[in-house]
This record gives C-alpha cells, structure tokens and sequence, in this order.
C-alpha cells in the first residue's frame, strides 16, 4: 500500500452513549421479574451475560425483548472494537481513458439559415498550423474493506464516504481568436467533494466485505499549436485575405486570428483524498461510528458536516 | 606436503559427495512431501453439484431476505470436502434449488456490496463470484461480437436512419433482421434491454434488464418490429420515450444537450450490463452532409450565438438591405424545396417506392444543384461578441462527459465492452480527408472512442443509395410553385 494510501484510524469509537459504559436500564426475565443493571460482557458462546451487579445470567432467563437487546448490544461491542471488526482504506484506479491526436486546426462557424433546422457550417481549415491535442481521463476512488473477526454477525451498517479532488478549468473557450490573450491558459480550480451512502445489511463471521466510494474523475488536459509556414509567408496570406473576393473566399477575409503560433494550455485535477465512516444504530437508536481518512490529514482540512451533501 | 594435499582433496571430494548425497535425498523428501500434499489436499470451496441447471428460473439479482440473521443461518447443501475448514462460509445460507440459481463457488468469500437501497434490500453479487456458464450468451450484432450474461443492445431510430444515401426504409430493414437474430440466440438466462433513440428521446423496452425468455424475446421484438417500417411514421412513436437520467452527472455537457447515442448509451449504462452495442448513423445531434463533420449542439449557446451574430451585422446598414434580399431568397428557396419534395414523392409514390427522408428542407436543392445564397461571414469576430467554438461541444468535453457517465455507473467493476456499430451510406467515404483527419467525422469518432474502449467498430453498410427519380430545375419548379399560389388566390 502506498503512503498515500497509508491510513489512519481517526477515532475509534465515535459514540454518543457513554464510551465503554453501557446504560443503565431494567431487565426482566420471563417470570416478569425485573432487575436494574448495566451490561459488562456478552459471552456469545455460552450465552451468559456479565452484569455489573447481579454478575452472570444466562441470556435465555431474560425476556425476549431483553435477549434481542443484549444481542444487539452485543453487535455494537463487537462493531465498536478494533481488533475484532477491522477496517481498511485502499486507493484505487478503476479506469483510465486517453485522447491523444495531431490535427490541422480548423476555423468553423455555424449559420442558421431561416426557416432552417440545423446550422450550416462555413469550414477552414488551418492547414499552415498544427495542433496537439490530448486528454487523459482517470476514474480514482477507493475502496473500504470492512473484516469482522467476531463469533457473531454484524447487521444493518450504514457506510458513508467522501471523496475530495480538485479540478482545473479553463476560463475561455478554445477559439482561434482568443488564443493569443493572456486569459487563454488561465485556469480556475475547482474543489469537489462526493459523497455517497450505502448499508451493508450483513456482514457475516470472518467474512470480508469492500464498499466503493463514488469514483473521483481526473482531467488532464492539454492543447498546443504550432505553426508549419514561415511568418513571412503568413503575412502574405493574410494580405491576399484582405484583398480577395469575400463571395468565393469568405473565410479568408476573416481577421483577428492573433499570432498563437506554438500557443499551448493545459490544465490538471488531482484527487485528495478520502474519508469514510462506517456506522451502526445502537439499541438506544443513537448511531455509533467509526471514521477513518485517507490521508489523514483529510479530517484536519475539512470537517464532516461542512462537507456534507456536497 | 604432496601426501598432505592428496589427502585434502580426498577428504574435500568425501565430503563433496556426501553433501551431494544429502541434497538428493532432501529434495526427494521433499518431493515427495509435496505430491502426497498436492494428491491429499483439495481446494478449499465448494464443490458444485453436477446438476442440469433450470435456467428459467434463474434470478441474477437476489433479494435479501429481512428476517433475523440466525433464522437465516442453515449448513450449505452443496458438497464440501473434508479439507473444508473454514467457518465463514458454512454459515451462508446457499438458497434453494427451484428457488434461486445455485451460487457459484466462492474462493475467499469476499462479497462485494453496492447501491443498497434501503426499501430493496437487493444483494447483487459481482459476476466473477457466480458461475459463468448459465447466462453467458454470444452476442454477434453487425459483426461486433461479444460474450456476457447482461447484455444491452441501444439502437438508433431516427430519422437520420432512412436517408437517401443510407438506403431508405430498406436499410432499417437490415436492422430488424439482424435485431431480431440477436435476441433470437440468446439464452434464456440472459439478462438483457433494448434501448432505442430519436434525438432528444430515448425508450427503454424495459426499465430493469430482463431475462431473455421466450416471451420477452417476442415482447421486444413486437415492440420494435413497428419502428420506421412505414414512412408515414418515422422515428419513435409519440408517447413512446420512457427514459430519464437516474441520477445527475459532474459533466461539461449540460443535460439537455446530451441526446442522439449518447443519450441512449447513458440509459444502458445506468442498467449496468456487461456488454454495450450501439448501433448510429451520426455521431452527433448536428451533422454537415457536406462536410461530414458531426458534433454535438450547445443548443442555448447556439441561439443566443445566433442572435448576437445578426445584431452584428444588422449594425452595418448597408447590410440591413441585403440581409433583407437573403431572407426573401431563403423563403422563395424553401417553397420550391417543398414543392421538388411533392413532385419527387408523387413520382415514388407512382413507381411504388417509400417516400423521401430528407435531412432538412434545402437537401433537395443541393441535389438539383441549386445552391443557397451564401451569408457572409463576420469581418470583426471578437466583435461579434461570442465565438461560433462556443456553440458546440469539443470532442474531448464529450468524451470526459462519456467517461464520467460510465465510471460513475461501474466505478470498481471499471468498463463495460462497449461496441460501436455506424450506418455507412453508400458510397460515403466519411467527408473531406482534411476534416476526417481533424476528428471532425462520425466515424473517425466513432473509431477513435472504439480504440479507447478497448471495443470494436463496424460499419453497417446500408442499400445502396437511392437517387431521385425527377431531375429537376429550378425554374420549372418555380412555374409549378406559381401556379400553385395563383391557383390558392
């Protein structure tokens, strides 16, 4: 795993009831009798609670809205350790796509002819330039691969992630007439942020199981002209331009194309990284989380709630 | 000295040998360990019954049922060996026969979860953990051929289809039949959709993909039997268009403007096949039949393009009076278009022919050699105040806007196969070599974006060309369209 894939478990336990203590609250057993404890343990394989005060009970003395509270109780424990239910980033490329090409570039304006549907074109072909032009596209996202190592099953996990990049964007157009102003290469960044929610309705024993993030797509873009006719030469075609029949060679009386002789732009995205919680109500209806980021320095940039539904 | 070294190498050789001898016998040990090993030891997973599958009741998608977990727990009926001894997967509850199809072995038990809706709790577990024989058929659609299981085939029914040079109705014909051999072989298990496209509208035979059995094979086939076999009804059929987007795409291409394949594609692509053709005749919503340049329309940017561009010149008042005389030009032109189109039809209605398709009204012009008066071009661009680029998509902002639109859908199961099939007119050597050359084309597009998929291409070689049956002048057609206007007064 790369550095930047290094991660780095946030918090453990994000709980909203009392870390490490469970609440207080009454049992009762099948008799109906009832008794005020604290859960301390759950022994899955015999079955036996461990109370704070009235010490081990078998879970089948309980009610059975006692039972499926202690089981799910239970759940959270094991959800809640680390050592025992085990998360995992991974950054990962899931596609690529490349664009690359030497072409004559073209001046070509689209006229609507009334009473018309589609535009006619007038075409021009710049055949004295050539212009490179390329884009290569990247899916990146990461993946988040939850292991539970418990006796028992964990049910009904909510897994939310965030996936931060940035992308550059042109300012203008790519026009001929404009690719001599200075605006031409500017770029604009943009910062993005994705989000998804997904629910795992089970993970079973030592079963292991990954989530996507959204897939964060990467822009590298990149234009570059260069001229094949001397400049003189040039002159003396904008000259005959000027001069010639506007009816036979409109497009020649066109000015203003500017000198973008090797004019070139790009502009760039990179990916941020990630940050993924995984969560799990807990019997009292309060969501129990576990975050960790990729790289860790995500969760000191950004706060969850400010990014949220982004 | 002499008796010394003698010895030395005697007691070096000894030694040489008994190390060699040593060596030997390891490694026959160890081979030997190894073979009882390798006969003894069978591969964890599970074994599958051998057993002739009911691929009717095949069900890809597997619901989860919402009962407690324990409940759910039952040992798996499938066999194992006696070398199993992983708990994990013992625990799974293997669904029953009759019930759902068997679960292919699982090497790891490694599930993979994704888009869980909370109201339907769906478990689709990835391909790779299924058992890849049931469902798998072979796709051959114009040549472009593939092997999936889910399959979606997205078909163009415009117009754009039944033009004169692309063979008319008879080439639509081809479709049909080459259609209808492709859903016909496939395997019932076989999850598939059609999708069919017209410019702006796109219709999903089916919301969800569906399994190719005989009656959806005969469902779809019925439904796309009636599209463009009869000139009077030409594309989609009104009401017909079921499709919109699932979900909203970062992408440079605004939503409106995403139509013809394209749009058609994205509608596969949110069923999540495995395989993708697409059959087009154009590469984007604008196409220049003299030029074969084909792109995709910023449709707002256009009109406000338009307007900007004819307030431009409309500040020059010498140009106020000639723009005046173009507009009267234009209107004269159109009715005699109109009126070679009735003569044209009349005579291929007379000689039992399909009527004309054209692409828009100055098409017939063009091919009686009449010519549209040329509008100029602006002397002063920046004065124009917006660039004619600006009304048009680049290539790579349509491929970045594809490319979101698949990874967005797929993300870790990465591309789908994607074919790409393009209706070739007779005769169409694909435009101007320069303007081919410069990507401005529907093939070299279609080509290119084909290579960066790692598809295939195809040219779909329609009829040959229909050519008209009146060759007609303009002043004859003049006379006739006076006539006409005498005989309305």
């Amino acid at each position: 795993m790369s550095t930047f894939t290094t991660t780095l478990l946030l918090s453990a336990v994000l709980a909203v009831s009392a870390a490490g203590q469970s609440v207080l609250r009454d049992f009762s057993n099948n008799a109906g009798k009832t008794l005020k404890d604290r859960i301390v343990k759950y022994d899955f394989e015999n079955k036996t609670v461990q109370l704070e005060k009235n010490g081990r009970v078998p879970l089948n003395t309980f009610s059975k809205a006692d039972q499926a509270y202690i089981l799910h109780w239970n759940q959270v424990e094991g959800f809640k350790s680390t050592m025992r239910f085990k998360i995992d980033v991974e950054k990962k490329n899931w596609g690529r796509m490349k664009h690359e090409q030497n072409v004559t570039p073209y001046f070509m304006d689209a006229i609507q002819i009334p009473g018309k549907q589609t535009p006619n074109h007038y075409v021009l072909m710049i055949e004295d330039y050539e212009e490179y032009n390329a884009v290569y596209l990247e899916a990146e996202g990461f993946q988040i691969t939850l292991k539970n190592q418990n006796f028992f099953p964990i049910e009904n996990l909510v897994v939310e992630s965030k996936v931060f990049y940035e992308q550059e964007n042109y300012i203008i157009g790519d026009s001929l007439f404009l690719s001599d102003e200075s605006s031409y290469t500017d770029t604009v960044t943009t910062n993005k942020v994705k989000f998804l929610s997904e629910t795992v309705p089970i993970i079973v024993p030592r079963e292991e199981v990954t989530v996507d993030s959204e897939a964060a797509i990467i822009v590298d873009h990149q234009v570059s002209r260069n001229s094949l006719v001397s400049v003189t030469e040039e002159e003396n075609e904008d000259g005959d331009g000027d001069d010639g029949s506007e009816e036979d060679e409109a497009a020649e009386t066109v000015d203003g194309f500017g000198q973008w002789d090797d004019h070139a732009r790009r502009r760039k995205g990179k990916i941020d990284g990630v940050w993924f919680r995984v969560g799990i109500e807990d019997p009292e209806g309060n969501m129990v989380w576990r975050e960790i980021a990729s790289p860790s320095s995500i969760s000191k940039s950004y706060t969850w709630d400010a990014t949220s539904g982004s | 000295m002499e008796i010394q070294k003698k010895k030395k190498r005697i007691v070096n050789s000894s030694a040489a040998l008994i190390s060699i001898a040593l060596h030997v016998l390891l490694v026959l040990a160890a081979g030997v360990t190894v073979a009882l090993k390798y006969y003894n030891k069978r591969g964890a997973g599970f074994q599958m019954e051998e057993q002739k599958p009911k691929l009717e009741r095949r069900k890809l998608q597997m619901p989860v049922k919402a009962q407690p977990f324990i409940e759910q727990m039952s040992k798996p009926k499938a066999q194992t060996t006696s070398r199993i001894t992983a708990n994990a997967p013992q625990m799974v509850n293997i669904p029953e026969q009759g019930e759902y199809v068997k679960m292919a072995p699982m090497p790891t038990f490694k599930g993979g979860y994704t888009n869980f809706v909370q109201m339907d709790r769906t478990l689709e577990f990835n391909s790779k953990y299924r058992d890849v024989s049931f469902g798998i058929s072979s796709v051959d659609f114009f040549g472009t051929r593939g092997k999936a299981e889910k399959v979606v085939v997205v078909v163009d029914a415009s117009k754009s289809m039944l033009y004169d040079d692309r063979g008319g109705i008879d080439s639509y014909q081809m479709v049909h039949e080459d259609l209808k051999e492709v859903i016909a072989n496939m395997r019932s298990a076989t999850l598939f959709n059609v999708v069919l496209f017209d410019e702006d509208e796109v219709a999903l035979f089916n919301p969800n993909m569906m399994p190719a059995t005989p009656s959806a094979k005969t469902n779809v086939l019925q439904w796309v039997g009636g599209i463009n076999t009869n000139m009077a009804l030409v594309g989609l059929p009104e009401g017909i268009a079921n499709y919109s987007p699932k979900r909203s795409y970062d992408i440079p291409m605004d939503n409106n403007d995403i139509t013809g394949w394209l749009k058609g594609f994205q509608a596969a692509v949110e069923l999540k096949p495995e395989i993708i053709f697409v059959l087009s005749a154009d590469w984007g919503n604008v196409t220049s039949p003299s030029y074969g340049i084909s792109y995709f329309l910023k449709k707002d940017m256009y009109r406000e393009y338009q307007k900007k561009r004819i307030d431009y010149f409309l500040e020059d008042d010498d140009f106020k009076e000639s723009w005046d005389g173009y507009l009267s030009e234009f209107e004269q032109l159109r009715l005699i278009s109109f009126k070679m189109l009735e003569l044209e039809n009349q005579a291929r209605v007379a000689a039992e022919m399909q009527p004309k398709v054209v692409r828009d009204w100055d098409e017939i012009l063009y091919e009686n050699d009449i010519e549209l008066p040329r509008p100029p071009l602006a002397k002063d661009q920046k004065a124009v105040g917006m660039m004619p680029v600006d009304t048009r998509y680049t290539l790579d902002e349509v491929l970045e806007s594809f490319f979101v639109v698949v990874m967005e859908n797929y993300r870790s199961r990465g591309f789908p196969q994607m074919n790409f099939v393009l209706l070739q007119g007779d005769g169409d050597n694909g435009g101007d070599a320069a303007v081919k050359a410069s990507m401005l084309t529907s093939d070299a597009k279609f080509k290119n974006l084909t290579n960066m998929v790692g598809g295939r291409f195809r040219y779909l070689k329609g009829m040959p060309k229909i050519d008209n049956l009146l060759d007609q002048s303009i002043d004859d057609v003049l006379a006739a369209v006076q006539a006409d206007t005498m005989e309305d007064l």
